[in-house]
């Protein structure tokens, strides 16, 4: 049986008369990774402040490790890491001191050196944040959300607009830090990304899940796969065909085109989950 | 609620706040103005009441007199120039001690002197200098002769002192300038870089935030109020109800300041509502200075003259727990108003939009 870190049933948040968050309900397991996925002003950000106890849902009911998070937000908030989308270290600290400033907030002793190696960021650690670049203000705030080694971890976009390098290195600490037993819970606009980490994805839009389960179910379920094979024309140019996997006739088909055609490539392509992603919500993730 | 975590935040704010430029303004523009107005309207420089004195026959009293430590005493050689000391406020007191004064005391002859006093001079200043004269004047006859001290007014005797006009107006800056400034600008500071919301997702609530914020207000609020007290010599008899009324109006002026820091947008939109609202907060102090053209009752209208009334009550008039009792209750429901609202920014704060 599987253990749930996080129970959402029902959760509903409106500003005013906008309703953000309509009615959504899901699970999230123990030490998995969940990728939250949504455009802007879907209810991403919305879902994650009821979920990390900064605002308290308008109806239905979200637990935590067990515990009413609208009830309960400061014993659940003990066992939780976010970091944001948002740069929001404090400029005029070092890396070390808003690493200690957390920790003693958690009220637990932190391992700091150890931390900042883990980002990369060993040998900044006595620097002013003021200096960081933005890849490093981002892998700082990682550092941050692990200050506690929390149990649940949010990660609102951690790798927007971040270098390779640091984006790779964030990845890492995501699945160091789920074999750690942690449950990551991953908002992201980067569906390669949530693809590549995830053990299951959800679709918001318009503040209702859409569609809810591991990143393969989802391609079989919307996604067609495909071969895509270039054929040469008899004055020298290229054409493409694209021949549907998995039909009946599939086989005949393939076997025709080796048969009649001067066949170049052929490459096998699914769906991504952008492309179910607009198939589902019949709108793009960003733009 | 955790005092660990407050103390937490309190810590950080010290440490990284009190470099801050705001800080040291908070701090150094009472205190610098308390001395400007003590140097220019009082006598910042001469803690000590200031006597003057004509000796006209080489009395031992005026010698006895210039020897004692608590006061500040200036010698002149003529009735006129006294007098014309004392007009100015040169000298506070003044006294003539014709030729013969220490023979005639000898045998028991003068029982009577008479003082000039400066119309402004402060009342305490006087009793200082009257009982100085006296005491001296008893050990140099040996017996306990009674003496009968007239005064006679020099200047304008209804006149109130700059400095005692002033004071209030310093007071108020003092305590309401640090404590509401500091607050409001930290939280601001906070809510613009987000670190509120990454602090607060912690088991930091967003309570101990203001509690924190507002308690660094309130004792830079207590520290300006006590520095300004003391450079214009206003400790009064009764230190304990004293720094019991300057307590409570740190702590309206540091919720106020917190409350300004969880509404305010930027930093910028703060020193245009202080620009915009200074008048409301020093009115009634503005009206105080003005006890003899202005209708007083027009200050009590003002939440802020609750903050420096019982202050300058204690300090100044020598005035009971009695006398202030009722300003001081006043003072207390006005801060309860102001944690209510605290409350109302509490929530408001944590369900802006994504």
């Amino acid at each position: 049986m599987v253990n749930h870190s996080i129970v959402v049933h029902e959760l509903t948040y409106a500003y005013g008369d906008n309703l953000a968050v309509d009615n959504i309900s899901f699970e999230v397991g123990d030490a998995e990774i969940f990728a939250y996925l949504g455009p802007n002003g879907a209810g991403k950000s919305t879902t994650v402040k009821m979920l990390t106890g900064q605002i308290r849902p308008k109806s239905g009911k979200a637990t935590l490790l067990g515990m009413d998070i609208a009830r309960e937000a400061n014993k659940v908030q003990h066992h939780i890491g976010v970091a944001f989308e948002t740069t929001n270290l404090y400029p005029q600290m070092s890396a070390t001191e808003n690493l200690a400033l957390f920790a003693r907030l958690y009220g637990v002793k932190a391992d700091i050196p150890t931390l900042l190696e883990r980002v990369g960021l060993g040998t900044r650690a006595k620097e002013r944040v003021e200096g960081f670049s933005k890849g490093m203000k981002q892998r700082l705030m990682v550092a941050r959300a692990l200050v506690n080694k929390p149990r649940i971890l949010f990660l609102d976009e951690p790798t927007e607009g971040l270098d390779p390098v640091s984006a790779e290195a964030i990845r890492e600490l995501i699945l160091e830090t789920r074999a750690n037993g942690a449950t990551v819970f991953l908002t992201t606009h980067d569906m390669l990304e949530a693809d590549k980490l995830s053990d299951r994805v959800a679709f918001i839009n318009q503040g209702k899940i859409m569609a809810l389960d591991t990143p393969h179910k989802l391609k079989q379920q919307y996604g067609k796969r495909l071969l895509k094979v270039e054929i040469e024309r008899a004055d020298g140019g290229l054409d493409t065909r694209e021949v549907t996997l998995d039909h009946a006739e599939t086989g005949e088909t393939v076997k025709r085109l080796f048969e009649n055609e001067k066949v170049v490539t052929v490459h096998s392509e699914e769906a991504s989950l952008e492309d179910i992603f607009i198939q589902v919500t019949g709108r793009r993730l960003i733009g | 609620m955790s005092l660990r975590r407050v103390a937490v935040l309190f810590r950080k704010d010290v440490r990284y706040g009190a470099r801050g430029f705001i800080f040291v303004l908070a701090v150094v523009v009472p205190l610098t103005l308390s001395i400007l107005f003590s140097l220019l309207f009082g006598s910042f420089t001469i803690d000590k009441p200031k006597f003057g004195i004509v000796d006209e026959g080489e009395s031992q009293l005026a010698a006895a007199l210039r020897e004692t430590d608590y006061l500040w005493v200036q010698e002149f050689q003529t009735s006129e120039d006294l007098m014309q000391s004392l007009e100015t406020g040169g000298v506070e007191v003044g006294l003539v001690l014709p030729a013969g004064f220490d023979a005639a005391l000898q045998a028991g002859d003068t029982t009577e002197i008479t003082f000039f006093v400066w119309g402004q001079s402060l009342v305490k200043n006087r009793a200082i200098i009257s009982a100085a004269v006296t005491e001296q004047i008893v050990n140099l006859s040996g017996r306990e002769t009674p003496i009968t001290v007239n005064t006679l007014a020099v200047g304008d005797r209804a006149a109130v002192s700059w400095q005692q006009r002033l004071l209030p107006v310093v007071v108020l800056m003092a305590v309401m300038f640090g404590g509401m400034l500091i607050p409001s600008t930290s939280m601001i500071e906070e809510r613009q870089a987000r670190t509120l919301t990454a602090v607060t997702t912690t088991p930091l609530t967003m309570a101990e935030v203001f509690i924190s914020k507002g308690a660094l207000g309130a004792l830079v609020s207590v520290f300006t109020g006590l520095m300004i007290l003391t450079l214009n010599g206003g400790w009064g008899d009764q230190p304990l109800l004293l720094l019991f009324a300057l307590g409570l109006s740190s702590i309206f002026a540091a919720a106020f300041g917190v409350f300004l820091g969880s509404r305010v947008k930027d930093v910028q939109s703060l020193f245009a509502v202080i620009k915009s609202t200074g008048i409301l907060l020093y009115a009634p102090a503005i009206i105080s200075m003005f006890p003899d053209s202005l209708p007083q009752w027009i200050a009590r209208l003002f939440p802020t003259y609750y903050v420096f009334h019982p202050i300058m009550e204690i300090s100044q008039r020598g005035a009971g727990f009695g006398d202030v009792a009722l300003d001081l209750f006043i003072l207390m429901v006005l801060i309860a108003a102001l944690i209510f609202l605290l409350g109302r920014s509490a929530q408001r704060l944590q369900v802006q939009p994504a």
